[in-house]
């Protein structure tokens, strides 16, 4: 998939940026910002005799190959942003990313993390794909009685656990109990957003950190059509490499 | 004989809140309540214009617009020179100098 990026500064300021951190692809100059206010995206609460007017709200377009959109995301909040792909695993795409296996009583896991390195701010996701053995269901939120299924990632300074995403569960009619539950028996995926915490607590617990670990469990229980297993947690862990923020301007001219 | 053990107890959904708090670049204090996935945004001082971001921009379905920039090298590039087979992924940022 192609990428470019476009922002208000001059190329000499682009080629200076891209030298810097080693960027190949398309760095797009739109000094004096007509794609951006054509595009209708012009941050407009800023004064337009404030120095730094005509930057846009910032915000990322999937398009399709007759450049149609297909999706987007806008940050609310402009310290944070998800990454590409943060976002692109969230739409069920598929992306490199080196992962681990781990097998489990009735199901087998599969996990990795969409960045392995990230700043203050970032958006990343952890995602986990499980695989119920033949003929065994495990439970999903919203199942009573059961233990559904849950990522529980363990708290720690400087991180923040988002929104997790899993997919629409199967009903599950179990006739000696005449009753109805939520499921999963086919391979599914939860996608676990978690974010570097960039308030001013936050900076202070990752200042001088290069790396965090992030643990947490995959909790759930396994059931097959006959006997259901007791409730199992399946230690789990990612690293993340952390770097600073960015903070270095292009050379005077 | 069939046996079901349901878990005891089981399964308070509701997970734990994380809570950030700080101040934002001394404009106003950032707040991130994740757990339920809402970001509050508070200024302490001057009133500030609050706009939807989703409201802003090309939306799902839409045609970019076409355009012609230069990249880092002075290459003009057009949308269309862009797209690959699988598309394209345009980012808008604030700024690559500050």
């Amino acid at each position: 998939m192609e990428l470019a990026a476009i922002s208000y500064d001059s190329v000499a300021t682009l080629a200076d940026f891209a030298m810097r951190r080693g960027i190949s692809f398309p760095l797009l100059s739109d000094a004096g910002s007509n794609t951006i206010k054509r595009y209708g995206i012009l941050n407009t609460t800023i004064d337009p005799k404030n120095e730094l007017y005509g930057y846009p709200f910032p915000g990322t377009f999937i398009v399709d190959r007759q450049g149609i959109v297909t999706s987007r995301v806008f940050e609310p909040i402009y310290q944070e942003r998800s990454t590409i792909a943060s976002i692109l695993v969230r739409l069920g795409r598929q992306i490199d990313a080196p992962a681990t296996k781990v097998a489990g009583a009735h199901v087998e896991l599969t996990s990795y993390a969409t960045d392995q390195v990230a700043t203050l701010g970032t958006h990343l996701s952890l995602v986990l794909d499980v695989r119920p053995a033949p003929k065994v269901h495990v439970y999903a939120p919203g199942a009573s009685s059961y233990k559904p299924v849950r990522l529980a990632l363990d708290a720690q300074p400087g991180l923040i656990v988002r929104s997790a995403q899993l997919p629409r569960p199967e009903d599950y009619f179990f006739k000696p109990l005449n009753e109805h539950v939520p499921v999963y028996q086919h391979p599914f995926r939860i996608v676990q957003d978690v974010m570097l915490d960039p308030s001013r607590d936050g900076s202070a617990a990752l200042k001088d950190v290069t790396s965090i670990t992030i643990t947490g469990t995959f909790e759930y229980q396994a059931c097959d059509d006959a006997v259901c297993f007791p409730p199992q947690g399946i230690p789990l862990s990612w690293s993340i490499g952390v770097k600073p923020l960015d903070r270095e301007r292009a050379k005077p001219r | 004989m069939t046996e079901r053990i349901a878990f005891p107890g089981s399964s308070s959904r509701l997970s734990r809140a994380v809570t950030g708090c700080g101040l934002a670049l001394g404009v106003g204090v950032l707040c991130v309540l994740s757990a339920i996935g809402i970001a509050a945004r508070q200024q302490s001082s001057a009133p500030v214009t609050t706009i939807d971001v989703d409201t802003v921009g090309p939306k799902v379905g839409d045609a970019l617009l076409e355009f012609s920039l230069r990249d880092q090298t002075g290459q003009l590039r057009s949308l269309k020179s862009l797209l690959g087979p699988n598309g394209a992924v345009i980012v808008f940022f604030r700024s690559a100098d500050w």
